[in-house]
This record gives structure tokens, C-alpha cells and sequence, in this order.
């Protein structure tokens, strides 16, 4: 980040407690090379690149915004430029902020803070695919501030999700109206407390909860989501973790609804009911044992993903667990280098055998910036 | 700073400032830049002694400004390290006292390696970094000065 004021590397020994207005630009971005099945020919990709433009009105006022390109261009149906957030803020004090427009549902860690240089593996956990839909954003408003200190609070009233878009393998993904002329006729609450009783640790605790997901329902389709992540940070030592319980009401219902693909084509996929579960990863930086004095981080690290999707029916659950191991390495900061390899499993309800034959395993190389 | 070196101390403020000397050895010793002259705030007690010093500064965050202040004893340890203004949304748990308090009795000669002597806030790492380099630099520039009898 570069910000315009210019006492950026001076020592002037003054306070700039004056009101004085800044525009920043900075940015992050990801280039991956995976292979789905392990073996075939994989895709070299730069799924996104992000540009975040903010500007600083005074010390109260504020807008943040990230503009994203995902997959380099958008042709023939491939790919997407769309704003990630743009919102304002009121800092009005530690205490109490108040912020309106396009913002992330505050769910989660990755949902929150998806800067590829805080994740170790090329790509986000699956759960944070399939069960918290990221990244998940809405138009809406809401408050946020400390209630005392190591105590966080955000609190907000966003646009829903359309049941519409609901599905089983995407889950309630495609349900995200992501602020394009969204109709607010379904609003949610959500929020999120964060507690940090020491430096290296953060837990975070968030709900969601929509109480209609869909207009032309003759029915109540209340949509509740709770989860709970913590990330804890001692001498080199990396650990994270999240979980989350979904729950669609009335699923059954949604599935008889008239509904459609993006492609525009009708679909019958059954809707998701219930999505439970969670990942914990461990990650050691090397470098740490090492007394060394620049910013190099050589991180191996292993992660553990099971959750289960389900709809009404009976042994309809797919419980899809995921082993993921790899090295990230940052020369700096603000840049990743990564490789992994993750080994799924899934298992169908009613089946005694893994049904994972097909799955070779996905082998993933990939890069990372923010600035 | 009157509540670090008590209330009924008086304040006063000297401009020093920084030569070429000063500017090299924080500049080997932390990479960082400082140039032009330094405001020191003084902290005496009843019997006019120089019981604290305090330098305010701007450090950069993820994308603002943060002004702080770091407080120095006489024998050039760190007093406390204070967050005056935080602009941005997020990282602002660098004001908490559990991650200030590890700056306390830290010397220039210490080394402030974040995740190693410095513990950072999980999830706010840029901000614990942008204010254990201030902290750095004001620490060294301060036992430079002071090596100059210029304090």
C-alpha cells in the first residue's frame, strides 16, 4: 500500500492528528497451476486479481472498495469482473462504527481475510466453498467496534440469499445476489464477536439468519448459519480452524420451485438441507527455529477438511473429507510461493465404500501477492 | 505521557536534530529512514530530573497511517508504546495492551522480530509489524542521539 501523505518514512516527531484526507490503491492477486485429478494435464490459471482503491476522508470517514477480475478476462461466459466490497465507514470511535454498501457477511476467516498471503495452500478450503459460500458479500449495513478491549463486535442487516439459486453440490452458493440490483425483499441479520484474550490468539464466533429465502414460496424458509474459528500464533507455530452449521428449513419445498441453472437451463437439483462440519490446520514456520533476522517464512503445513451435505431425503448425506499437505514459502511478507497436494475421500449415506476411486488427488502450484 | 510517568510530571519539548551519524545508525541497525529533526517530549519530576522522553510518529498501516508514541526511560528502555490515532477498519487490536505490553523494558539493543520477540495479533500481523518497526526505530534513534549527548 502507498498512501499520499509524506510522512511516510520521515521521523518528524509531530502528531499528523489532523484531519487530512489520503487515497490508497493496493491490491492482491493469485496464480495457480492445478491438476484436478493428479496426473492429467492441469489448468494454469490467474484466478484473481484484485485492485483495492480506498480513500480516507478524515479520521471518521472512509470508503474501502476491491475490484476483482477472476480468471484474466471475461469471455464467452469464462470469468467475471465484479466489486468484492465498496462500502463506507463512520468511525465514530473504537466503541462504535457504522458502515453501509457492499460488504462481506462476517462469517468465518477466509470469508473475512482472503489475501492469498494469509493462507497457505494454493487454494481456499473447500469448505469455505461448499459450506460458507466464499467470498460472501451483500448490500447492507450494520455496526461494528470493540465492547472492551480483546472483545469485537459487527452487527448488520444485509440482503439475503435467493433460495432460488440453491442447490446440492454448490450448496447455497448461487443463491449470493452480490449487490447486482438485489432484491431486498428477503433481508438477513448476521454478526460476528471476536475475542482476543492474548496477542497470538483470535476466536471468532458468527451467525446468519434469513428468515424467507424466497418470494414466490407460499412458505417460511428460515436459513440459519452459526460457525465458530479460531486462529492461535505462538513462536512459529501456525494453528487455524472452522467449523460451521447450515441449515435450510423447507428444502424440500425449494427444490419444487421453478428454478435455474446460471446457463439459464431448469433445474431439479435437489436443494441442500444441512451442511456440518469444519477444517483444523497446523503449520510450522522453519525459519522461526532459526535465528535469523529478515522475513523469510518457510511454512510446511498439513489440513484436515470433513463436512457433510445433506438434503430431506434419506441417505442423501455426502460427507466429503479432504487431506491437504504442502509448503508455503514467503520471501516477504507480502508474497507466497506454494505447492500442495490434497488427497479426497467422499462417502455416500447408505454405502459402505469410499467413493474416491476416481480421485487420483489434486496436485496444486501456486503464487500470491497483496500490497 | 503523564499517565506512564505520573500526572503531577511536567512536560516540555525539545526539537533535536537528526545528523548524518544518527540517520546511518538507524538506517544499519533497522532499515528504515529517519531525516530532518525529531520532537522529544520530556517528562520531569518535582525536582526538575528527566524521568521519561516521548517521541510521536507515523508508522504505515495496511493502507493508513498510525500515529503512535513511543515512551523512553532515561537508561533508554522502552516505557510504553501508545496508539494516538488508528485510522483503518481492521488491525486495530494493535492498540490492546496485550500486544503493547511486550515493547516494555525492550532496549535498542533488542531485537523486535515480529512472531519470534514480538508475539503478533493473530489475524492483524501488518499492523503488529508497522508498530514494532516504529518502536524499532524510535528506540535506536533515540540511544543514537543520546550516544551524541544530543539528549
Amino acid at each position: 500500500m502507498s498512501y499520499t501523505s509524506a510522512h511516510a518514512q520521515t521521523n518528524e516527531g509531530e502528531a499528523k492528528t489532523t484531519s487530512q484526507s489520503s487515497t490508497t490503491i493496493g491490491g492482491y492477486g493469485e496464480i495457480s497451476y492445478i491438476e484436478p485429478e493428479g496426473s492429467t494435464p492441469g489448468v494454469f490459471d490467474l484466478p484473481r486479481f484484485v485492485i483495492f482503491l480506498s480513500h480516507q476522508f478524515n479520521d471518521k470517514w472512509s470508503l474501502k472498495s476491491e475490484t476483482e477480475i477472476e480468471h484474466v478476462r471475461v469471455e464467452g461466459g469464462v470469468g467475471e469482473i465484479a466489486l468484492e466490497q465498496a462500502f463506507l465507514d463512520y468511525h465514530a470511535s473504537n466503541a462504535i462504527g457504522w458502515r453501509v454498501g457492499l460488504m462481506l457477511i462476517p462469517v468465518g476467516i477466509i470469508n473475512l481475510t482472503h489475501e492469498p498471503n494469509t493462507y497457505y495452500s494454493v487454494q481456499r478450503p473447500f469448505f469455505d466453498n461448499d459450506v460458507i459460500p466464499t467470498t460472501w458479500r451483500e448490500m447492507g449495513t450494520g455496526i461494528y467496534g470493540d465492547i472492551t478491549e480483546g472483545l469485537k463486535y459487527q452487527f448488520y442487516l444485509s440482503e439475503g440469499l435467493r433460495g432460488e439459486g440453491f442447490g446440492f453440490d454448490e450448496g447455497i452458493r448461487e443463491g449470493r445476489q452480490e449487490g447486482t440490483s438485489s432484491n431486498p425483499i428477503h433481508p438477513a441479520v448476521s454478526g460476528r464477536l471476536e475475542y482476543l484474550p492474548i496477542a497470538g490468539l483470535r476466536i471468532g464466533g458468527s451467525f446468519y439468519y434469513q428468515a424467507v429465502t424466497s418470494p414466490v414460496a407460499s412458505f417460511d424458509a428460515p436459513l440459519s448459519l452459526f460457525s465458530l474459528d479460531a486462529r492461535y500464533e505462538i513462536s512459529g507455530l501456525k494453528l487455524r480452524g472452522e467449523f460451521a452449521s447450515l441449515s435450510v428449513k423447507d428444502a424440500a419445498k425449494l427444490t419444487a420451485l421453478p428454478r435455474q441453472t446460471e446457463e439459464g437451463e431448469t433445474t431439479l437439483e435437489p436443494v441442500l438441507s444441512k451442511a456440518t462440519g469444519g477444517y483444523l490446520e497446523a503449520g510450522y514456520d522453519i525459519m522461526s527455529a532459526i535465528n535469523s533476522n529478515n522475513d523469510e517464512q518457510l511454512i510446511p503445513f498439513v489440513r484436515y477438511e470433513t463436512y457433510k451435505m445433506e438434503t430431506e431425503t434419506a441417505n442423501s448425506g455426502l460427507t466429503k473429507n479432504y487431506i491437504t499437505a504442502g509448503v508455503a514459502f514467503k520471501p516477504l511478507d507480502n508474497l507466497i510461493l506454494k505447492v500442495d497436494w490434497t488427497s479426497p475421500s467422499f462417502k455416500q449415506d447408505g454405502t459402505t465404500e469410499d467413493e474416491t476411486s476416481e480421485h487420483n488427488g489434486i496436485f496444486a502450484i501456486g503464487a500470491g501477492y497483496s500490497f | 505521557m503523564r499517565r506512564v510517568f505520573g500526572e503531577q510530571s511536567a512536560l516540555t519539548t525539545v526539537q533535536v536534530p537528526i545528523d548524518s551519524l544518527a540517520t546511518a545508525e538507524v538506517n544499519a541497525k533497522t532499515g528504515q529512514t529517519v531525516r530532518g529533526r525529531v520532537s522529544i517530549r520530556q517528562a520531569r519530576n518535582a525536582k526538575n530530573e528527566i524521568i521519561g522522553y516521548g517521541i510521536i510518529d507515523d508508522v504505515r498501516g495496511k493502507e493508513q497511517p498510525i500515529t503512535y508514541i513511543t515512551m523512553i526511560k532515561p537508561d533508554g528502555s522502552i516505557a510504553e508504546v501508545e496508539v494516538l490515532v488508528y485510522r483503518e477498519s481492521y488491525g486495530g487490536e494493535v492498540q490492546y495492551e496485550s500486544f503493547r505490553k511486550q515493547f516494555r523494558g525492550k532496549r535498542a539493543d533488542a531485537q523486535l522480530r515480529v512472531g519470534k520477540d514480538i508475539q503478533n495479533i493473530a489475524g492483524a500481523t501488518i499492523s503488529s509489524k508497522a508498530i514494532t518497526a516504529g518502536a524499532k526505530k524510535l528506540v535506536t534513534l533515540f540511544a543514537a542521539l543520546r550516544r551524541e549527548q544530543r539528549i
